[in-house]
């Protein structure tokens, strides 16, 4: 049963955050409103004021290059994540992740803003935004301010307070001759349009055949994404020489699957979900470096989950 | 199908299918459902859309705990909450007590159901409802109720409520019902069996999840009376418990049925109504109840879990030679159609194979979870995953293939039912087996994928099969007829009065095809409304797979009267007699004056002026022939052996259907059957916590259904070879077209990966462990 509250709907980003902070009670920003509005008919959320950010332009506007940085506005659709050119070319887990979250009718109305303010464990952007080092602008009536989501998902407490909201997402690009490689995956009790029960993010960046950058985030298996400091240092340096890609790539998968259990293991220990995700987590690293290098074929055929 | 003058050939039903076949007009068509436009327009008027004036909405609070007395219950602040009509309880309640399944008045059933008890038994038990002017006030002040309970040891496992010392739910404790029966000796039988294989099978509590969560509308009137709007199955049971509780007599109350948003057996017992209609009368006003997705998961009906033991004897030549099966049935707090459906399992088990010496024994246990009751199929899933699952098991015990190992000891057509069942009919599973085989390819698939599994690859292929039978109608156990009256009317169009229910499987359009084809008239100038208690005469309702072959017969039968009564009347006017009379695509005139052509209509006016009388009939048709309804699934799965998770690649249904009166309605009712079979093997359980009684599946957050991109491709083949007694040789679909699904899958896991899966569903986790081990 839809609670009753009052809604306010700015037509610019000025006037959202003065709005928010004029207004009584308990006010909550509302963009697609995928989680938001189930939550408020169960219950679990309770609001005097919604703010309306779907009409504010300077949050709906395209994504753009500005300054070696992909510049996201937080009204930015998972169908737009999934399907804009610049998102796939230089933060393509960021796309798959797009791809694979929710349903279609979701998906067009989900923003990845509110995705990051809900900060669900099993949140999809949340691990592929870890992995490509993004940086999130906040804001509210005491000005701007800007984490990465590192800090984000370091922090104990909640890092959006009260009447703040999500602006801008920025992901640093590769340098000038890096070859970034990216992909997301996630295992759900069913295809599509399920919960992840278990998500990675990959980034990798190769330049004259060396990986100098290895980036790997881990979600559903605590309160929020898991980077994977140790397994990526191990890995960067290390040369990637076509004849020797194929053996490289197995090895990079085969341990990678052995940390990921060791991760699940330390991350839930007697957890009922622990023997199962332990296990399936490595296919995760399987089909995340069957994504990484692609030219060597090491998907097996009927593909993971979705069998992209 | 031309036949050498001189030799005399004998008239077998093929050769009487097959030269039908031919002529047929109208049946075999694959026209659309009749509201199909108007439910894709959004114009259809649902249960939920409807409002009368003044009408008043109800919430229902249902108990957060799995057993507990309620000691006290303040509705004070509720009452006082503007908008708040009243509150009810089992203070302010009729303390009658009910079974929501019976469906004819004088039917023995456990009743231990009442409109609100003073104990709890469930999570999702009703405790008490409000009745406001809208939903939100209603929802507002279920709030303010204030309950006390005292809480009571619950039981959840039906093993446990097996045990000595278990927690006694109703008097007497579980079991509540037990049953033995059997044919031949199977004990002495097994003594001697070469190769005895067992099993343990569970099958889950699971929810129907039509679109369309439970509904209904209570109007009272000026007299005393009480109509109710309600997408129901079975309108005469509706009154039946309606007039019960209210304390009515039958003609005071008036069940309409409304467009039905799917109900799959959810809606065939009677849960919200004897509500809405008590509301409605204690109120004066309209009454609606509109339960959401988590309520009507929770607090209706779901499949029963089934926990079935298994074992069956063979010889090295694959004849089984016994069988003994015995299931513990969970019904949950009431007790709803456990024994039943207890006894309908039973049934199947002597209607697919021949097995001379088998036995069967089924225990109904009452658990603190949500009651069990009608679901597609009424315990023949259960009972086909129970034994298909074993037969696999023996298969490869005997290392015989399972096609082969079935196709030695499968009914063969018109066979008797050794635990004295009615007859079989013209029993085809044989030639679904055969058939199917040949078309999904399967000796060559099934030695494709276990060539593969050698690489030991991540990703193994598995390929399963699984019969099933299921029965049309009730004749051999309940009374079982129709009565409709068909009019013809002055301008030639019909009208069909009868207690028909269309679910969306096309009952409406199925019945004026069977009407069209023997008055040669056009489907669209009928019209057969969906029953009203007041108008239409008895019909048994929409269940046991009955209506295609009995009403279907019903309409056949009140067809071929009323063209009896026309001829005879016509043959006046035109001066002839009736057999020369000819109708012909809704022309009408005398095999000697083909000249004098006139329309039906013209000649119902004419026989309205000058034979002062009209084109009515009246028949009953009474049920006289059970024959199984027969179907085969062939499945390839491909397992990820690193998540558990399976996806089904390609399936084939094979089904003897007599004779598809709209091939179209067949395939569809087989397609969403195969969807929910899917469902049942993989995903699809309601999850009760163990400790808490709660359904962790109460959402589609959290219940899983097979969606469209988990679909595999459904190839249908339909054996159409009519020869029992339902129209043009019509036999069931709507419930076998889920029966042989769900084994089929399981069969095919367990080929992949050479496991014995036998706890449904066949979960990521199990799979993993199951590989583990």
């Amino acid at each position: 049963m839809m609670p009753e509250f009052q809604i306010a709907c700015p037509q610019n980003l000025a006037d959202a955050i003065t709005e928010a902070s004029r207004l009584q009670g308990e006010v909550l920003f509302v963009n697609g409103g995928t989680d938001l509005i189930l939550e408020l008919r169960s219950g679990q959320k309770k609001a005097d004021w919604l703010i309306d950010l779907s009409q504010v332009p300077e949050l709906q506007s395209l994504p753009t290059l500005e300054n070696g940085m992909l510049k996201l506005r937080s009204g930015v659709t998972f169908t737009r994540l999934s399907t804009d050119p610049l998102v796939r070319k230089h933060a393509r887990c960021l796309a798959h992740a797009g791809e694979q979250m929710g349903s279609a009718q979701i998906r067009n109305r989900a923003t990845l803003g509110g995705n990051i303010a809900s900060a669900s464990p099993a949140g999809d952007s949340l691990p592929a935004l870890a992995a490509l080092e993004a940086e999130v602008t906040i804001e509210g009536s005491e000005g701007a301010r800007t984490l990465t989501v590192a800090e984000m998902l370091a922090a104990k407490e909640k890092t959006l307070k009260a009447r703040e909201l999500v602006t801008e997402i920025l992901i640093p690009l590769a340098e000038q001759g890096i070859e970034r490689r990216s992909t997301f995956t996630k295992i759900g009790s069913r295809t599509q349009v399920s919960i992840a029960r278990l998500n990675l993010a990959a980034v990798m960046e190769l330049e004259h055949g060396v990986i100098r950058k290895m980036r790997l985030a881990v979600g559903a298996i605590g309160k929020a994404p898991l980077r994977l400091y140790e397994f990526e240092k191990e890995w960067e340096g290390k040369a990637v020489k076509a004849e020797s890609a194929g053996k490289i790539a197995g090895e990079i998968a085969g341990t990678l699957a052995e940390f990921l259990t060791k991760t699940v293991d330390q991350a839930i220990p007697g957890r009922h979900s622990q023997a199962y995700k332990r296990q399936a987590v490595q296919a995760l690293a399987f089909d995340v470096v069957a994504e990484l290098f692609p030219e060597q074929g090491l998907g097996q055929g009927g593909g993971g989950n979705g069998g992209r | 199908m031309a036949e050498d003058k001189g030799v005399k050939q004998l008239a077998t039903p093929e050769r009487q299918a097959a030269a039908a076949e031919q002529t047929l007009k109208y049946v075999g068509r694959n026209l659309p459902l009749h509201d199909a436009v108007a439910k894709a327009t959004g114009k259809i008027q649902y249960t939920g859309d409807m409002n009368f004036p003044g009408m008043l909405q109800a919430k229902i609070l249902f108990s957060p705990l799995a057993h507990a007395r309620i000691k006290k219950i303040d509705a004070s602040a509720a009452l006082a909450l503007p908008g708040v009509a009243a509150v009810f309880s089992h203070e302010n309640t009729p303390q009658t007590l009910y079974n929501s399944q019976v469906w004819f008045a004088g039917q023995e059933a456990r009743a231990d159901e009442r409109l609100f008890h003073d104990t709890v038994r469930f999570v999702g038990d009703r405790v008490a409802a409000v009745v406001a002017t809208d939903k939100k006030i209603a929802a507002k002040a279920l709030g303010l109720i204030k309950v006390e309970y005292e809480e009571l040891p619950a039981l959840f496992d039906p093993e446990e409520a097996l045990t000595e010392n278990a927690v006694e739910i109703h008097p007497g404790g579980s079991p509540f019902f037990e049953k033995e029966f059997g044919c031949g000796n199977p004990s002495e039988t097994f003594k001697q069996a070469e190769l005895i294989v067992e099993d343990r099978v569970e099958t889950p509590k699971i929810h129907h999840a039509a679109m369309e969560t439970h509904v209904c509308i209570a109007v009272p009137d000026h007299s005393g009376k009480i109509t109710v709007y309600t997408p129901c199955q079975i309108l005469y049971s509706v009154r039946l418990v309606v007039a019960e509780v209210l304390g009515l007599p039958y003609n005071k109350v008036r069940i309409l049925k409304t467009p039905m948003g799917g109900s799959f057996g959810g809606k065939q017992e009677v849960t919200i109504e004897p509500l809405a209609a008590f509301f409605a009368q204690a109120t004066g006003k309209p009454v609606k109840i509109e339960y959401n997705r988590q309520e009507s998961i929770i607090s209706t009906r779901t499949r029963t879990r089934t926990i079935g033991y298994v074992r069956t004897a063979v010889d090295q030549n694959g004849k089984i030679l016994a069988r003994e099966v015995k299931t513990i049935v969970d019904t949950g707090a009431y007790t709803s159609n456990g024994a039943i459906v207890s006894m309908a399992m039973g049934k199947k088990l002597f209607r697919l194979y021949r097995i001379e010496n088998q036995v069967y024994r089924v225990q109904a246990v009452h658990t603190n979870t949500p009651v069990a009751g009608a679901a597609r199929g009424y315990g023949s899933p259960q009972i086909h995953a129970i034994t298909e699952i074993n037969l696999d098991h023996v298969a490869n015990r005997l290392g015989l293939d399972p096609v082969e190992f079935r196709l030695r000891n499968l009914v063969h057509p018109y066979d008797e039912d050794l635990s004295g069942g009615p007859s079989l009919g013209n029993a085809r599973i044989i030639d679904c087996v055969e058939e199917g085989a040949k078309l999904f390819r399967w000796h060559e698939r099934r030695t494709q994928a276990e060539a593969g599994r050698s690489t030991n690859g991540r990703f193994r292929r598995g390929v399963g099969m699984a019969c099933a039978t299921h029965s049309n109608g009730y004749f051999g156990a309940f009374q079982d007829f129709t009565t409709m009256t068909l009019r013809m009317l002055e301008d030639g169009s019909m009208i069909l009065n009868s207690g028909i229910h269309e679910l969306g499987c096309g009952t409406v359009t199925t019945m004026k095809q069977i009407i069209a084809e023997v008055l040669d008239i056009n489907p669209d100038r009928i019209e057969a409304p969906e029953g009203d208690t007041e108008t239409s005469p008895y019909d048994v309702g929409s269940q046991a797979s009955r209506v295609t072959h009995i009403c279907g017969a019903g309409a056949l039968k009140a067809a071929r009267k009323v063209k009896e009564i026309f001829r005879r009347e016509a043959s006046k006017i035109l001066g002839c007699e009736p057999e020369d009379v000819v109708m012909r695509s809704e022309i009408v005139w005398s095999k000697h004056k083909p000249e004098e052509k006139m329309t039906y209509g013209e000649m119902v006016r004419l026989i309205q002026q000058k034979n002062r009388t009209e084109i009515i009939a009246t028949e009953t048709y009474q049920a006289a022939d059970n024959p199984g309804s027969y179907g085969a699934n062939f499945v390839e799965v491909e397992v990820d052996t690193l998540t558990g998770l399976v996806r089904v690649i390609d399936l084939l249904a094979v089904h003897d259907v007599g004779k598809a009166i709209n091939p179209g309605f067949v395939k569809g009712q087989i397609y969403g059957g195969v969807q929910m079979g899917i469902g049942l093997a993989l995903s699809e359980d309601l999850q009760i916590d163990p400790k808490s009684g709660k359904a962790k599946g109460d959402s589609f957050a959290r219940y899983h259904l097979i969606n469209a991109p988990d679909m595999p491709s459904v190839e249908v083949l339909l054996i159409e070879k009519g020869g029992d007694l339902g129209p043009f040789g019509a036999k069931s679909i709507g419930e076998i077209a889920t029966c042989p699904t769900a084994p089929a899958v399981v069969n095919a896991v367990n080929h992949a990966l050479g496991t014995n899966l036998t706890t449904l569903p066949l979960t990521p986790e199990r799979i993993l462990a199951a590989l583990n081990e």
